[in-house]
């Protein structure tokens, strides 16, 4: 049955997030074809009030190219949530909870298809990003700086050391670890206001998304705090010795390994509750 | 040896705050009767089919469909009609067909093809396109096109016109099967009292009256709307 709620919530995801995809990725190259203009304009002998119109219509392409793409991954995060809310706490819900399915499988397939389309989105807004970026910094006369991709990972490795490609993705899976926390506070959130508030049901749920943002962020000044005091006692008594030996990228591992968990665990507890609450508390009104 | 009543409620209660939808509300209904819940708006009818449909948590008391506690297990059994529209708009009704068909075992999709080609419903076209009367209409399609054991109707008939109501009555007159029950909840009594095998009679949230629609006809030789009008007179 997860299997089927995936199909049905990736499908349902994709009705909306597939055409917003294909409009940022249009707007961007038209953003990157009027920034290639707005490069190669000048030095033409177009007349220089011809010059400064056309300079100033690419300019506002290129403006809105860049909006369209933050505005994008905006999108895409609303449609993800929106589906949960709408699924779940509108009408919709009478036929979702009325489905021979429990509520741990109705959340998991929210779960798993909303990071799914999130990465998804993560990746197409970093394509673009990079190929504006790319024709803006392409040399006199190219389209694109086709040398863009080492240039960033000159630019990064310093900060990844010998560890390389081993470190990025490191990274990447302590990314997707954050962003299933995030996409889990939200459906906690919305779970919560959705439950507890009768009216501003949405209002209530974005209440609940900084209080509980707050909570956890709370909770771990409160680890690091202990796990400070915990470490410097431990250094005192000359138990840390075998930190010596450890390399940059190792701590680096080390951190963001621990970040990884921190946010897994914490991704969890919250899946937990909001479970609970859809199995003991669900009041569809 | 009595078969297990196909809903049984044991001092069920619910309550919204300080407001009671349901209290103590005691009863056990057999299998293979069409039974109407009848009772005046706010009387507590929606709760119980909510309650039974897994859609509200019970505050207190037992609730067992077929003897079983509502879960993903009486879901399977159970098919109800909501008093709103609960499709995801966006998807044709070919789509939700293969929605039904992927999730309930019961789902018979010829049956389900056959009524919405009598109705010259166009499968194709998106939920959100159709009009409202439509989006009812096939939505009590393919709710009755399921082999339910019991089916839930929450006023299945108000707010249509009587030609969709008489269409609808009908519905469920051709497609339930005997040793199915369906529950009605309506107050419009005189519509849908010849279909009616037994009637419950609820007033703020609790159980007034259990009875026989025959032993009505028979001992007090009232038809169900009058009695209902008797017995809710304001």
């Amino acid at each position: 049955m997860l299997r089927k709620l995936f199909k049905y919530d990736f499908k349902g995801m994709g009705r909306l997030i597939v055409p917003i995809s294909l409009l940022a990725i249009a707007v961007a190259l038209a953003g990157s074809a009027a920034l290639f203009g707005m490069k190669n304009i000048s030095g033409t002998d177009i007349g220089s009030v011809t010059e400064f119109a056309l300079t100033a219509i690419l300019s506002i392409i290129v403006i809105t190219s860049v909006l369209a793409i933050v505005a994008y991954s905006v999108l895409c995060f609303v449609v993800i949530f929106a589906r949960f809310y709408k699924n779940f706490f509108s009408d919709e819900g009478y036929l979702t909870f009325t489905l021979p399915v429990t509520t741990r499988q109705l959340m998991l397939s929210k779960l798993f298809a909303s990071v799914l389309w999130w990465i998804a989105a993560v990746i197409i807004t970093a394509v673009l990003a990079v190929l504006m970026f790319s024709v803006s910094s392409a040399p006199a006369g190219a389209f694109l700086n086709v040398n863009i991709l080492t240039d960033m990972w000159k630019m990064f490795s310093p900060l990844t050391g010998e560890a390389g490609v081993g470190m990025l993705i490191m990274t990447a899976v302590c990314a997707v670890v954050q962003w299933t926390c995030m996409i889990c506070t939200v459906f906690l959130a919305i779970t919560i206001g959705s439950t507890v508030a009768r009216k501003g049901k949405v209002i209530a749920s974005v209440g609940f998304y900084f209080a509980i943002n707050s909570a956890v962020e709370i909770v771990f000044v409160i680890l690091a705090t202990v796990c400070g005091v915990v470490l410097e006692n431990l250094d005192a008594a000359g138990s840390l010795a075998w930190l010596d030996n450890w390399t940059p990228e190792g701590f680096m591992y080390g951190l963001l390994g621990t970040i990884a968990i921190l946010y897994g665990v914490t991704a969890v507890i919250q899946l937990v509750i909001t479970n609970s609450i859809l199995k003991k508390r669900l009041n569809l009104s | 040896m009595t078969e297990a009543p196909i809903l049984e409620c044991r001092g069920l209660t619910k309550t919204y705050g300080s407001h009671r939808g349901l209290e103590d509300f005691s009863v056990a209904l057999p299998a293979g009767r069409i039974i109407g819940l009848l009772g005046p708006n706010g009387s507590g009818k929606t709760t119980l089919i909510k309650l039974c449909a897994g859609l509200l948590r019970p505050t207190s008391g037992q609730l067992y469909i077929d003897g079983m506690p509502v879960g993903p297990d009486t879901k399977s059994i159970v098919s109800y009609l909501p008093e709103r529209i609960c499709f995801d708009v966006s998807m044709t009704v070919e789509g939700v067909m293969a929605y039904y068909k992927d999730f309930f075992a019961d789902f018979d999709e010829q049956r389900a093809k056959v009524m919405l080609e009598k109705l010259n419903i166009d499968t194709a076209r998106k939920i959100k396109e159709l009009s409202k009367g439509t989006r009812e209409k096939v939505q009590l399609v393919l709710v009755m096109s399921r082999r339910a054991k019991l089916y839930l109707l929450d006023e299945p008939i108000g707010g249509v016109d009587p030609a969709t109501r008489d269409y609808i009555l009908s519905t469920i007159i051709s497609n339930y099967s005997p040793d199915s029950s369906v529950i009605i909840s309506t107050h419009l009594i005189s519509d849908v009292e010849n279909i009616l095998d037994e009637f419950m009679f609820i007033n703020e949230g609790k159980l007034i009256l259990y009875n026989n629609c025959d032993n009505v006809r028979r001992e007090l030789g009232k038809s169900l709307d009058r009695f209902f009008r008797e017995v809710f007179r304001c």
